[in-house]
C-alpha cells in the first residue's frame, strides 16, 4: 500500500504531539496525568511511525516510551538526565521529519548504553597496550612472546567482537508486541476469530535483521488471516474450532534463525493455483506438470497470482507472495512451504542471524577466492568421480544420491569445467531436499564483516555481499541458496 | 552551470557534473578481483578510501575500445550516494576540468592552461548524470542474469 500520500498527514500530526511532549518536560513537577499524557504522545508517534515504515522514528519512541513506563510504574523518577535523554530525542524526531519532509533518507540511529562504551574503551587500551607489546616483542625477536601476544590479541578481538554485536542487539519482542493488537484488528474487519501465539520473542537479534525482516514477518500474518483461515461458519461446517489459531515461532538454528508462520485454516488450494497460473499464462502445461507437491506450492510466490476468489485490501492486491519472496532474497534468507488441504499452511523462513557479521567458509572456484555464508551450508563431501567423468550428476551424502551442479559452471560459463576425480562439494537443503555444488577447493573459515555489493550488481542476485580478505583484497561472498536453487 | 569534468573519447567528448567526483586514484590491474556473472563494462572490485569500490570501464560503457588491463590506469572515485563506484579511463589526458565561466581565462591565457576549455567546446559533449549512468549498468546487469541460464 503506497503511504506517501499520508506523509503530510504524519509529519502534522507528529509534530504536534512532539510540541505536547516538550511541554510536558517544561512542567517543573509534571503529575501523574502529564505522566502519562507523555507516555500516550511517545506511544502514538511510534505507532504511526511503524506503520508508515519509518523504522528509525519508531525505534526512538520505543526506547522513550520504554523508560516511560518505568516512570509510570513508579520504577524511575521523571529526573534531569531522563528528561533530557527525552528531550535529545525529541529533537532527532524534529530532525528526521524534517529530513522526510525535504525527502531525504532517514539515517538510523543507534544509541548505546555508556558501561558498553567503557567495555569497548577497555578493549581499545588492551589493544594499544598489545600492539606495544607486539613492537617491543618484534625487536626482541623472540617467537615465544610474539606467539603468546598473537594469542592475546585474538582474544581481545574475540571481545570486541561481542561487545560490539551486543551492541546491535534487540529483542524481537520489538517487532511483536504490536502483532496481537494488528491481528486482532484485521479479524475483526474480516469477521473472522483467530488466536494469536507467538514463541520465541524474548530471543534477540541483529537489529538490522530484525528492521528487514519486519514487512515479510507481518504481511505473511495477514495472508495467513485473510486467505488462510476460513471464516467461523465455514470452520464450523468443516468440524473444526470456529477461532482459528496463527502461531508465529522464531528460534535461533546454529548460524541461522528460523521463524515459522503456521495457520490452522484451509490449506492452500494447489489445483486452484495451477489452474491460475496457466490462465494467466504464467507457467507453460509442460512447466507445470514438472512441478512437484512443493513447486505447486511455491506457485504462490508468481507475481500476481492468488488464489482468493476476490482481492483483498488486508493483504494487498493478491496475496504479495513474490514481494515477501523477494524481501527475503534480498537478506540473503530463504523460506519454504508446506501445506495440506483442510489442515493449514506453513511458511518456514531462514535469516542470517546478522547482516554485518557473518561465518564463513573460504573456497575456491577456478583459481579465484570466494566465501560461503556457514548458515547456508548443511555440510561439505568430497565427489567420489574416480574416472573424471565431467557428466558426474549425483554424489552421496548421508547415504543419499544428491544432484550435483559444479558451481564453476554457473559462475564461469565459458571456463570448461573438468571434475577432477576427488573435488570437494557444498552442500545445502532446502524443503528436506539436498543439493551438492563441486567447488575446486575449501578452505578455513572465517569470520567476515559482510558489506553490501553496489547497487548496480543488485540485479545479479547471486551474492550476499563482499568482504575484505586476509590480504586485504575484496571478497565475493557467494549466495549459494541463489545460486543452486531453482524454486520453477 | 556547474564545475565539469570532461572526458575525451573516441567517440564524443563527454561531461560529467566534477562535484560527483571525489578522487582520483591510480588502479593497478593486479588489485582488481573479477565479479563472475557481472555485465562487461563492471571489470570487478578493488579496495580504495576505506571502501569496496565497484570499478567501471567508463570508455567501454560509452561503447568505446575497452581499457587496456595489463597496464595501471587512472579510477575516479565517485562521491555521495554513489561513493561505491569507480570510473576506470585510459589516461588523464582523456580528462579536463571546466570550472565555469568565471573561471574562463582571458583569450591570451588560453594555450598555457591546459586544464580549462574553450567556451564554444561546451556546445558540442554530451552531459552524463551517474543516475543515467548506473540504471544503465543495472539494466545490462539485468540482462546478463536473464541470459544466463543459472537462475
Amino acid at each position: 500500500m503506497d503511504l506517501s500520500q499520508y506523509l503530510t498527514l504524519f509529519l502534522d500530526e507528529c509534530r504536534q504531539r512532539v510540541r505536547q511532549s516538550q511541554q510536558v518536560l517544561l512542567k517543573s513537577q509534571p503529575d501523574r496525568q502529564d505522566i502519562d499524557d507523555l507516555f500516550r504522545q511517545l506511544h502514538t508517534i511510534k505507532g504511526m511511525a511503524a506503520t508508515m515504515g519509518y523504522e528509525t522514528i519508531a525505534a526512538l519512541t520505543h526506547e522513550l516510551e520504554n523508560a516511560m513506563v518505568a516512570v509510570r510504574e513508579g520504577e524511575r523518577l521523571l529526573d534531569r538526565n531522563l528528561r533530557l535523554t527525552i528531550k535529545e530525542g525529541l529533537e532527532q524526531i524534529k530532525y528526521d521529519l524534517n529530513a522526510l519532509e525535504k525527502g531525504k533518507p532517514l539515517v538510523p540511529a543507534l544509541r548505546v548504553r555508556s558501561d558498553v562504551l567503557d567495555d569497548l574503551l577497555e578493549n581499545l587500551g588492551e589493544l594499544y597496550s598489545t600492539n606495544q607489546q607486539l613492537q617491543n616483542a618484534i625487536q626482541q625477536g623472540t617467537i615465544d612472546k610474539l606467539t603468546a601476544l598473537s594469542h592475546h590479541l585474538s582474544t581481545n578481538l574475540a571481545q570486541l567482537h561481542e561487545r560490539i554485536m551486543a551492541m546491535r542487539l534487540t529483542p524481537i519482542s520489538f517487532i511483536t508486541e504490536r502483532l496481537p493488537e494488528t491481528i486482532g484488528d484485521l479479524a475483526k474487519k474480516l469477521g473472522k476469530e483467530v488466536d494469536l501465539t507467538i514463541d520465541g520473542e524474548e530471543l534477540e537479534i541483529d537489529r538490522a535483521v530484525l528492521e528487514a525482516i519486519d514487512n515479510p514477518l507481518t504481511q505473511l500474518l495477514r495472508n495467513a488471516l485473510d486467505h488462510g483461515l476460513e471464516s467461523p461458519e465455514e470452520r464450523c461446517r468443516a468440524g473444526k474450532n470456529p477461532r482459528g489459531h496463527l502461531t508465529l515461532t522464531i528460534k535461533r538454528v546454529e548460524h541461522h534463525l528460523e521463524v515459522t508462520v503456521s495457520d490452522d485454516g484451509r490449506g492452500i488450494d494447489v489445483e486452484k493455483l495451477q489452474a491460475r497460473a496457466l490462465k494467466k499464462g504464467l507457467i507453460s502445461e509442460e512447466k507445470l506438470a514438472k512441478l512437484d507437491h512443493r513447486g505447486q506450492l511455491f506457485l504462490c510466490c508468481l507475481p500476481g497470482l492468488s488464489t482468493a476468489d476476490q482481492l483483498s485490501a488486508i493483504s494487498g492486491r493478491g496475496v504479495g507472495m513474490d514481494l515477501v519472496k523477494a524481501q527475503l532474497e534480498s537478506l540473503g534468507g530463504h523460506f519454504d512451504i508446506t501445506s495440506e488441504k483442510g489442515h493449514g499452511t506453513t511458511f518456514i523462513l531462514e535469516f542470517p542471524l546478522s547482516l554485518a557479521l557473518v561465518q564463513a567458509l573460504l573456497v575456491e572456484i577456478n583459481h579465484q577466492q570466494f566465501a560461503v555464508p556457514m548458515w547456508q551450508l548443511t555440510g561439505t563431501t568430497i565427489i567420489e568421480n574416480p574416472t573424471g567423468d565431467s557428466r558426474c550428476s549425483h554424489v552421496l551424502f548421508r547415504e543419499k544420491s544428491v544432484p550435483l551442479t559444479d558451481l564453476k559452471k554457473i559462475l564461469f560459463p565459458n571456463v570448461p569445467a573438468i571434475l577432477p576425480p576427488c573435488a570437494p562439494a557444498l552442500i545445502i537443503e532446502n524443503g528436506g531436499q539436498y543439493k551438492a555444488l563441486a567447488v575446486d577447493r575449501i578452505f578455513q573459515t572465517r569470520e567476515l564483516v559482510l558489506k553490501p555489493l553496489c547497487n548496480i550488481l543488485t540485479p545479479l542476485n547471486c551474492y550476499c555481499g563482499v568482504a575484505i580478505s586476509d590480504n586485504g583484497m575484496p571478497l565475493l561472498v557467494l549466495d549459494i541458496f541463489k545460486l543452486a536453487v531453482k524454486v520453477l | 552551470m556547474d564545475e565539469l569534468l570532461l572526458l575525451h573519447l573516441e567517440n564524443a567528448t563527454y561531461s560529467l557534473p566534477l562535484e560527483e567526483v571525489s578522487h582520483i586514484m591510480e588502479l593497478e590491474p593486479d588489485s582488481l578481483v573479477p565479479i563472475p556473472l557481472a555485465p562487461n563494462p563492471v571489470l570487478g572490485l578493488v579496495y580504495g578510501q576505506g571502501r569496496v569500490l565497484t570499478v567501471v570501464d567508463l570508455p567501454w560503457l560509452l561503447n568505446n575500445p575497452p581499457v587496456d588491463l595489463t597496464v595501471s590506469h587512472p579510477l575516479l572515485t565517485m562521491g555521495g550516494k554513489y561513493r561505491d563506484l569507480a570510473f576506470l579511463v585510459d589516461n588523464m589526458g582523456q580528462i579536463q576540468t571546466w570550472l565555469g565561466p568565471a573561471a574562463m581565462p582571458a583569450e591570451e591565457e588560453d594555450t598555457v592552461a591546459d586544464t580549462t576549455i574553450d567556451l564554444s567546446a561546451l556546445t558540442g559533449f554530451i552531459n552524463l548524470t551517474l543516475d543515467k549512468l548506473t540504471s544503465e549498468l543495472q539494466e545490462r546487469a539485468l540482462s546478463s542474469r536473464e541470459d544466463g541460464s543459472w537462475i
